[in-house]
Protein backbone atom coordinates (compact mmCIF):
# COMPACT_ATOMS: atom_id res chain seq x y z
CA UNK A 1 0.00 0.00 0.00
CA UNK A 2 1.35 3.34 -0.85
CA UNK A 3 2.12 4.93 2.15
CA UNK A 4 1.33 8.67 -0.13
CA UNK A 5 -2.27 7.10 -1.03
CA UNK A 6 -2.74 6.05 3.09
CA UNK A 7 -2.23 10.09 4.32
CA UNK A 8 -4.26 11.61 1.40
CA UNK A 9 -7.03 9.16 0.71
CA UNK A 10 -7.67 6.78 3.14
CA UNK A 11 -6.94 8.82 6.03
CA UNK A 12 -9.73 11.47 5.68
CA UNK A 13 -11.71 8.82 4.57
CA UNK A 14 -11.80 6.95 7.91
CA UNK A 15 -11.56 10.21 9.84
CA UNK A 16 -14.63 11.68 8.40
CA UNK A 17 -16.29 8.66 8.80
CA UNK A 18 -15.37 8.51 12.99
CA UNK A 19 -16.37 11.87 13.75
CA UNK A 20 -19.96 11.49 12.06
CA UNK A 21 -20.39 8.44 13.35
CA UNK A 22 -20.02 10.21 16.91
CA UNK A 23 -21.64 13.23 15.79
CA UNK A 24 -24.69 11.44 14.93
CA UNK A 25 -24.51 8.83 18.41
CA UNK A 26 -24.47 12.04 20.32
CA UNK A 27 -27.05 14.02 18.71
CA UNK A 28 -28.89 10.90 18.87
CA UNK A 29 -28.69 10.49 22.14
CA UNK A 30 -29.56 13.99 23.19
CA UNK A 31 -32.78 13.28 21.03
CA UNK A 32 -33.94 9.71 22.59
CA UNK A 33 -33.82 11.95 25.92
CA UNK A 34 -35.46 15.01 25.06
CA UNK A 35 -38.16 12.84 23.36
CA UNK A 36 -40.58 12.56 25.83
CA UNK A 37 -40.67 16.02 26.84
CA UNK A 38 -40.63 17.13 23.12
CA UNK A 39 -43.59 14.95 22.55
CA UNK A 40 -45.14 16.05 25.80
CA UNK A 41 -44.67 19.78 24.76
CA UNK A 42 -46.63 18.88 21.70
CA UNK A 43 -49.79 17.31 22.94
CA UNK A 44 -49.79 19.58 25.37
CA UNK A 45 -49.53 22.31 22.78
CA UNK A 46 -52.48 20.60 20.75
CA UNK A 47 -54.54 20.30 24.42
CA UNK A 48 -53.81 24.12 25.27
CA UNK A 49 -55.29 25.03 21.18
CA UNK A 50 -58.43 22.98 21.41
CA UNK A 51 -59.03 25.34 25.08
CA UNK A 52 -58.45 28.56 23.74
CA UNK A 53 -60.25 28.07 20.62
CA UNK A 54 -63.02 26.58 22.27
CA UNK A 55 -62.73 29.78 24.56
CA UNK A 56 -63.15 27.76 27.90
CA UNK A 57 -61.82 29.53 31.07
CA UNK A 58 -60.09 26.62 32.62
CA UNK A 59 -60.50 26.51 36.54
CA UNK A 60 -58.30 23.30 36.87
CA UNK A 61 -55.50 20.66 35.28
CA UNK A 62 -55.80 20.87 31.68
CA UNK A 63 -55.40 17.19 30.68
CA UNK A 64 -58.40 16.06 33.54
CA UNK A 65 -60.52 19.12 31.42
CA UNK A 66 -59.71 17.52 27.69
CA UNK A 67 -59.87 14.03 28.55
CA UNK A 68 -63.71 15.02 30.06
CA UNK A 69 -65.23 17.71 27.67
CA UNK A 70 -63.42 17.28 24.49
CA UNK A 71 -64.51 14.67 21.77
CA UNK A 72 -62.66 14.00 18.45
CA UNK A 73 -64.48 13.44 15.14
CA UNK A 74 -61.91 11.52 12.86
CA UNK A 75 -64.84 10.55 10.25
CA UNK A 76 -65.07 14.02 8.67
CA UNK A 77 -64.35 14.36 4.95
CA UNK A 78 -62.57 17.72 5.48
CA UNK A 79 -60.41 15.96 8.36
CA UNK A 80 -60.79 15.64 11.69
CA UNK A 81 -62.70 17.82 14.09
CA UNK A 82 -62.92 18.49 17.82
CA UNK A 83 -66.58 18.76 19.74
CA UNK A 84 -65.99 20.05 23.13
CA UNK A 85 -68.81 20.85 25.74
CA UNK A 86 -68.98 24.29 26.96
CA UNK A 87 -69.77 24.84 30.57
CA UNK A 88 -72.92 26.50 29.35
CA UNK A 89 -75.03 23.50 27.72
CA UNK A 90 -73.91 25.01 24.25
CA UNK A 91 -71.18 22.96 22.81
CA UNK A 92 -68.62 24.49 20.61
CA UNK A 93 -67.21 23.15 17.33
CA UNK A 94 -62.85 23.43 16.77
CA UNK A 95 -61.93 22.84 13.44
CA UNK A 96 -58.30 22.40 12.31
CA UNK A 97 -57.57 24.92 9.07
CA UNK A 98 -54.58 24.47 7.54
CA UNK A 99 -53.76 26.94 4.71
CA UNK A 100 -50.26 27.72 2.92
CA UNK A 101 -47.91 31.24 4.83
CA UNK A 102 -45.01 32.46 3.86
CA UNK A 103 -42.47 29.69 4.34
CA UNK A 104 -44.86 26.78 5.26
CA UNK A 105 -47.93 25.65 5.90
CA UNK A 106 -50.00 27.14 8.81
CA UNK A 107 -52.26 25.33 11.15
CA UNK A 108 -55.21 26.90 12.93
CA UNK A 109 -57.36 25.80 15.39
CA UNK A 110 -61.05 27.70 14.91
CA UNK A 111 -63.42 27.41 17.56
CA UNK A 112 -67.28 28.45 16.36
CA UNK A 113 -70.25 28.54 19.08
CA UNK A 114 -72.37 25.76 17.66
CA UNK A 115 -75.60 27.84 18.42
CA UNK A 116 -74.65 31.28 17.11
CA UNK A 117 -71.84 29.55 14.96
CA UNK A 118 -70.09 32.87 16.45
CA UNK A 119 -65.93 32.29 16.50
CA UNK A 120 -64.95 31.88 19.90
CA UNK A 121 -61.03 31.64 19.88
CA UNK A 122 -58.40 31.02 17.39
CA UNK A 123 -55.15 29.39 17.89
CA UNK A 124 -52.50 28.65 15.64
CA UNK A 125 -50.57 25.69 16.58
CA UNK A 126 -48.22 25.17 13.45
CA UNK A 127 -46.31 27.62 11.94
CA UNK A 128 -42.95 28.34 10.26
CA UNK A 129 -43.53 32.53 10.25
CA UNK A 130 -40.83 34.70 10.30
CA UNK A 131 -40.29 35.33 13.83
CA UNK A 132 -41.07 38.85 15.05
CA UNK A 133 -42.97 39.55 11.95
CA UNK A 134 -45.40 36.58 10.86
CA UNK A 135 -44.74 34.88 14.17
CA UNK A 136 -46.70 37.57 15.38
CA UNK A 137 -50.35 35.88 14.61
CA UNK A 138 -49.15 33.74 18.24
CA UNK A 139 -49.41 37.17 20.17
CA UNK A 140 -52.89 37.28 22.03
CA UNK A 141 -53.90 40.78 20.30
CA UNK A 142 -53.89 39.56 17.13
CA UNK A 143 -55.81 36.18 17.89
CA UNK A 144 -58.39 37.40 20.18
CA UNK A 145 -59.81 40.53 17.66
CA UNK A 146 -61.69 37.30 15.93
CA UNK A 147 -63.60 36.77 18.71
CA UNK A 148 -66.93 37.64 19.19
CA UNK A 149 -67.04 37.76 15.12
CA UNK A 150 -69.37 35.99 12.37
CA UNK A 151 -67.16 36.73 9.30
CA UNK A 152 -66.00 35.75 6.41
CA UNK A 153 -62.60 38.24 6.93
CA UNK A 154 -62.37 40.62 3.74
CA UNK A 155 -58.77 42.38 2.08
CA UNK A 156 -56.91 44.10 3.78
CA UNK A 157 -58.67 47.46 4.99
CA UNK A 158 -57.05 49.96 7.43
CA UNK A 159 -58.96 52.03 10.61
CA UNK A 160 -60.60 55.21 8.88
CA UNK A 161 -58.71 57.95 10.14
CA UNK A 162 -61.28 59.94 11.54
CA UNK A 163 -63.13 57.65 13.33
CA UNK A 164 -66.55 60.28 13.47
CA UNK A 165 -66.99 59.07 9.81
CA UNK A 166 -67.82 55.89 9.31
CA UNK A 167 -67.08 52.73 10.87
CA UNK A 168 -64.91 49.78 10.31
CA UNK A 169 -65.87 47.32 7.43
CA UNK A 170 -67.45 43.80 9.61
CA UNK A 171 -65.06 41.87 8.00
CA UNK A 172 -61.78 43.77 8.66
CA UNK A 173 -59.06 42.73 11.10
CA UNK A 174 -56.21 44.13 12.53
CA UNK A 175 -52.79 42.90 10.41
CA UNK A 176 -49.14 42.44 11.25
CA UNK A 177 -46.82 45.59 9.56
CA UNK A 178 -44.55 43.82 7.33
CA UNK A 179 -45.92 40.58 7.46
CA UNK A 180 -48.92 40.90 4.05
CA UNK A 181 -48.42 37.22 3.09
CA UNK A 182 -49.16 35.91 6.27
CA UNK A 183 -52.12 38.19 6.84
CA UNK A 184 -53.11 37.15 4.11
CA UNK A 185 -53.04 33.20 4.27
CA UNK A 186 -54.99 34.31 7.84
CA UNK A 187 -57.78 35.85 5.93
CA UNK A 188 -58.35 32.47 3.59
CA UNK A 189 -57.72 30.29 6.36
CA UNK A 190 -60.52 32.08 8.64
CA UNK A 191 -63.17 32.02 5.79
CA UNK A 192 -62.72 28.40 4.74
CA UNK A 193 -62.83 27.57 8.28
CA UNK A 194 -66.48 29.67 8.64
CA UNK A 195 -67.41 28.35 5.41
CA UNK A 196 -66.47 24.38 7.00
CA UNK A 197 -68.26 25.65 10.06
CA UNK A 198 -71.74 26.30 8.07
CA UNK A 199 -71.78 22.98 5.97
CA UNK A 200 -71.29 20.53 9.16
CA UNK A 201 -74.34 23.30 11.37
CA UNK A 202 -76.48 22.36 8.14
CA UNK A 203 -75.78 18.98 7.78
CA UNK A 204 -76.26 18.44 11.53
CA UNK B 1 -1.84 33.11 31.70
CA UNK B 2 -4.39 34.84 33.15
CA UNK B 3 -3.45 38.09 31.80
CA UNK B 4 -3.67 36.61 28.49
CA UNK B 5 -6.98 35.39 28.47
CA UNK B 6 -8.51 38.66 30.10
CA UNK B 7 -6.78 40.74 27.28
CA UNK B 8 -8.10 38.38 24.50
CA UNK B 9 -11.37 38.29 26.45
CA UNK B 10 -12.11 42.03 26.53
CA UNK B 11 -10.64 42.03 22.70
CA UNK B 12 -13.66 40.15 21.20
CA UNK B 13 -15.72 42.10 23.28
CA UNK B 14 -14.22 45.76 21.88
CA UNK B 15 -11.40 46.05 19.17
CA UNK B 16 -11.71 42.46 17.62
CA UNK B 17 -15.42 42.48 18.26
CA UNK B 18 -17.09 39.74 15.44
CA UNK B 19 -20.08 42.28 14.78
CA UNK B 20 -19.12 45.78 14.64
CA UNK B 21 -15.45 45.24 13.50
CA UNK B 22 -15.19 42.02 11.64
CA UNK B 23 -18.93 41.99 10.54
CA UNK B 24 -19.59 38.76 10.92
CA UNK B 25 -23.12 37.12 12.02
CA UNK B 26 -25.04 39.46 10.04
CA UNK B 27 -27.65 37.67 9.04
CA UNK B 28 -28.69 36.73 12.21
CA UNK B 29 -27.99 40.34 13.72
CA UNK B 30 -31.01 41.47 11.42
CA UNK B 31 -33.32 38.62 11.34
CA UNK B 32 -33.88 37.87 15.26
CA UNK B 33 -33.29 41.43 16.64
CA UNK B 34 -36.75 42.74 16.18
CA UNK B 35 -37.93 41.15 19.82
CA UNK B 36 -35.45 40.57 22.90
CA UNK B 37 -36.35 37.68 24.29
CA UNK B 38 -35.86 35.95 21.22
CA UNK B 39 -32.27 37.35 20.68
CA UNK B 40 -31.51 35.98 24.39
CA UNK B 41 -32.37 32.84 23.59
CA UNK B 42 -30.48 32.71 20.04
CA UNK B 43 -27.21 34.79 22.17
CA UNK B 44 -27.11 31.73 24.81
CA UNK B 45 -27.54 29.37 21.94
CA UNK B 46 -24.88 30.87 19.72
CA UNK B 47 -22.75 31.19 23.17
CA UNK B 48 -22.64 27.74 23.56
CA UNK B 49 -22.25 26.40 20.39
CA UNK B 50 -19.52 28.70 19.50
CA UNK B 51 -17.85 27.64 23.32
CA UNK B 52 -18.34 24.16 22.76
CA UNK B 53 -17.36 23.66 18.93
CA UNK B 54 -14.56 25.56 19.74
CA UNK B 55 -13.17 23.57 22.21
CA UNK B 56 -13.95 20.33 20.49
CA UNK B 57 -12.41 21.64 16.82
CA UNK B 58 -8.75 23.01 19.27
CA UNK B 59 -9.17 18.59 21.02
CA UNK B 60 -9.04 17.16 17.51
CA UNK B 61 -6.79 19.91 15.84
CA UNK B 62 -3.80 18.11 15.25
CA UNK B 63 -5.66 14.87 13.89
CA UNK B 64 -7.79 16.71 11.44
CA UNK B 65 -6.78 16.37 7.95
CA UNK B 66 -6.00 19.57 6.29
CA UNK B 67 -7.91 18.89 3.05
CA UNK B 68 -11.48 17.80 5.29
CA UNK B 69 -11.40 20.37 8.26
CA UNK B 70 -13.72 22.45 7.45
CA UNK B 71 -16.42 19.43 6.53
CA UNK B 72 -15.21 17.98 9.88
CA UNK B 73 -15.94 21.88 11.35
CA UNK B 74 -19.29 22.03 10.14
CA UNK B 75 -20.06 18.90 10.99
CA UNK B 76 -18.84 19.92 14.94
CA UNK B 77 -20.77 22.84 14.96
CA UNK B 78 -24.02 21.47 13.16
CA UNK B 79 -23.74 18.50 15.75
CA UNK B 80 -24.14 21.12 19.15
CA UNK B 81 -26.35 23.09 17.12
CA UNK B 82 -28.76 20.33 16.92
CA UNK B 83 -28.17 19.52 20.10
CA UNK B 84 -29.04 23.20 21.29
CA UNK B 85 -31.94 23.28 19.46
CA UNK B 86 -33.50 19.79 20.84
CA UNK B 87 -32.47 21.11 24.34
CA UNK B 88 -34.92 24.56 23.54
CA UNK B 89 -37.78 22.52 22.18
CA UNK B 90 -37.92 20.25 25.04
CA UNK B 91 -37.34 22.65 28.06
CA UNK B 92 -38.63 26.17 26.54
CA UNK B 93 -41.38 25.01 24.24
CA UNK B 94 -43.18 28.34 23.44
CA UNK B 95 -39.68 30.36 22.73
CA UNK B 96 -38.73 27.14 20.35
CA UNK B 97 -41.97 28.13 18.66
CA UNK B 98 -41.19 31.39 17.93
CA UNK B 99 -37.42 31.21 16.61
CA UNK B 100 -38.97 28.68 14.71
CA UNK B 101 -35.91 27.92 11.87
CA UNK B 102 -33.79 30.46 13.12
CA UNK B 103 -31.76 28.38 16.05
CA UNK B 104 -30.73 25.66 12.96
CA UNK B 105 -29.22 28.65 10.92
CA UNK B 106 -26.53 28.97 13.67
CA UNK B 107 -24.83 26.27 11.90
CA UNK B 108 -24.28 28.93 9.13
CA UNK B 109 -23.04 31.19 11.17
CA UNK B 110 -19.91 33.10 10.01
CA UNK B 111 -18.64 33.32 13.69
CA UNK B 112 -18.83 29.94 14.78
CA UNK B 113 -17.01 29.09 11.93
CA UNK B 114 -14.72 32.37 11.88
CA UNK B 115 -13.68 31.19 15.47
CA UNK B 116 -12.92 27.50 14.53
CA UNK B 117 -10.85 28.07 11.46
CA UNK B 118 -9.49 31.31 12.42
CA UNK B 119 -8.19 30.52 16.37
CA UNK B 120 -9.14 26.68 17.57
CA UNK B 121 -7.22 25.01 15.05
CA UNK B 122 -4.44 26.72 15.84
CA UNK B 123 -4.61 27.07 20.00
CA UNK B 124 -4.89 24.56 22.83
CA UNK B 125 -8.72 23.32 23.82
CA UNK B 126 -9.15 25.64 26.84
CA UNK B 127 -8.23 29.24 25.44
CA UNK B 128 -10.07 28.14 22.60
CA UNK B 129 -13.12 27.17 24.46
CA UNK B 130 -12.77 30.81 26.23
CA UNK B 131 -12.04 32.70 22.50
CA UNK B 132 -15.43 30.87 21.64
CA UNK B 133 -16.98 32.46 24.92
CA UNK B 134 -16.01 35.93 24.58
CA UNK B 135 -16.99 35.49 20.64
CA UNK B 136 -20.38 34.43 21.27
CA UNK B 137 -20.41 37.40 24.31
CA UNK B 138 -19.26 39.82 21.99
CA UNK B 139 -21.93 39.22 19.42
CA UNK B 140 -24.53 38.72 21.84
CA UNK B 141 -24.22 42.47 23.57
CA UNK B 142 -24.25 44.13 20.04
CA UNK B 143 -27.54 41.98 19.36
CA UNK B 144 -29.06 42.86 22.68
CA UNK B 145 -28.48 46.79 22.41
CA UNK B 146 -29.93 46.27 18.84
CA UNK B 147 -33.16 44.41 20.01
CA UNK B 148 -33.94 46.48 22.97
CA UNK B 149 -33.79 49.71 20.48
CA UNK B 150 -35.82 47.94 17.89
CA UNK B 151 -38.75 46.41 20.44
CA UNK B 152 -38.72 50.16 22.27
CA UNK B 153 -39.06 51.80 18.96
CA UNK B 154 -40.95 49.19 17.17
CA UNK B 155 -43.75 48.04 19.90
CA UNK B 156 -42.64 50.57 21.95
CA UNK B 157 -42.34 47.26 24.81
CA UNK B 158 -39.39 45.61 26.41
CA UNK B 159 -39.77 41.95 26.41
CA UNK B 160 -43.09 42.06 25.34
CA UNK B 161 -44.53 44.40 28.49
CA UNK B 162 -45.41 48.04 28.21
CA UNK B 163 -42.99 50.48 29.19
CA UNK B 164 -44.93 52.67 31.70
CA UNK B 165 -44.71 56.01 30.68
CA UNK B 166 -43.78 55.46 27.37
CA UNK B 167 -45.69 52.77 25.86
CA UNK B 168 -48.93 55.21 25.83
CA UNK B 169 -47.92 58.07 24.01
CA UNK B 170 -45.05 56.79 21.44
CA UNK B 171 -46.42 55.92 18.04
CA UNK B 172 -44.78 53.01 16.81
CA UNK B 173 -42.06 53.25 14.08
CA UNK B 174 -43.26 49.91 12.16
CA UNK B 175 -40.23 50.12 9.83
CA UNK B 176 -37.60 48.97 13.25
CA UNK B 177 -39.26 45.90 13.38
CA UNK B 178 -38.79 45.06 9.44
CA UNK B 179 -35.34 44.43 7.88
CA UNK B 180 -34.42 47.44 6.82
CA UNK B 181 -35.12 48.80 10.49
CA UNK B 182 -31.99 46.29 11.94
CA UNK B 183 -30.02 48.27 9.24
CA UNK B 184 -30.38 51.08 10.08
CA UNK B 185 -29.85 50.08 13.81
CA UNK B 186 -26.87 47.81 13.25
CA UNK B 187 -25.34 50.86 10.63
CA UNK B 188 -26.05 53.48 13.61
CA UNK B 189 -24.43 51.28 16.33
CA UNK B 190 -21.39 51.19 14.22
CA UNK B 191 -21.46 54.79 13.08
CA UNK B 192 -21.80 55.38 17.02
CA UNK B 193 -18.92 52.79 18.29
CA UNK B 194 -16.14 53.67 15.47
CA UNK B 195 -16.41 57.40 16.11
CA UNK B 196 -16.59 57.49 19.43
CA UNK B 197 -15.89 54.09 21.45
CA UNK B 198 -13.18 52.28 18.85
CA UNK B 199 -11.54 54.94 17.21
CA UNK B 200 -8.00 54.02 16.75
CA UNK B 201 -7.61 52.52 12.60
CA UNK B 202 -5.34 49.66 13.84
CA UNK B 203 -7.09 48.52 17.22
CA UNK B 204 -8.79 49.78 20.12
CA UNK B 205 -7.36 52.43 22.63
Amino acid sequence: MNPQWIKEKATPVVFMTAVTFVCISLVGLVDIVTRPSVDRNKTLFQKQAVCDASATVLSGDLAAWYDANVTVVTNAADGPYYLVNGGDGVSRLVLIQQGPGLWGSITAYVGFNRKTAVIEGVTFQDHVETPGLGARIDEPWFRHQFAGKTGPFNELRPEPQDKTKGTRDAGAFDQITGATITASAVKDIMNKSIERAKALNAAR
Amino acid sequence: MPGKIKKQFLASIGRDNPVFVQVLGICSTLAVTNVLENTVVMCLGLIFATACSSFTVSLLRRQIPGSIRMMVETLIIAAYVIIVDLVIQATLPTISRQLGPYVGLIITNCIVMGRAEAYALNNPPLPSLIDGVAAGVGYSYILMIIAFFRELTGSATIWGHAVPGFSSWWVNWSIMVMAPGAFFALAGLIWIIKTYIVTDETGGK
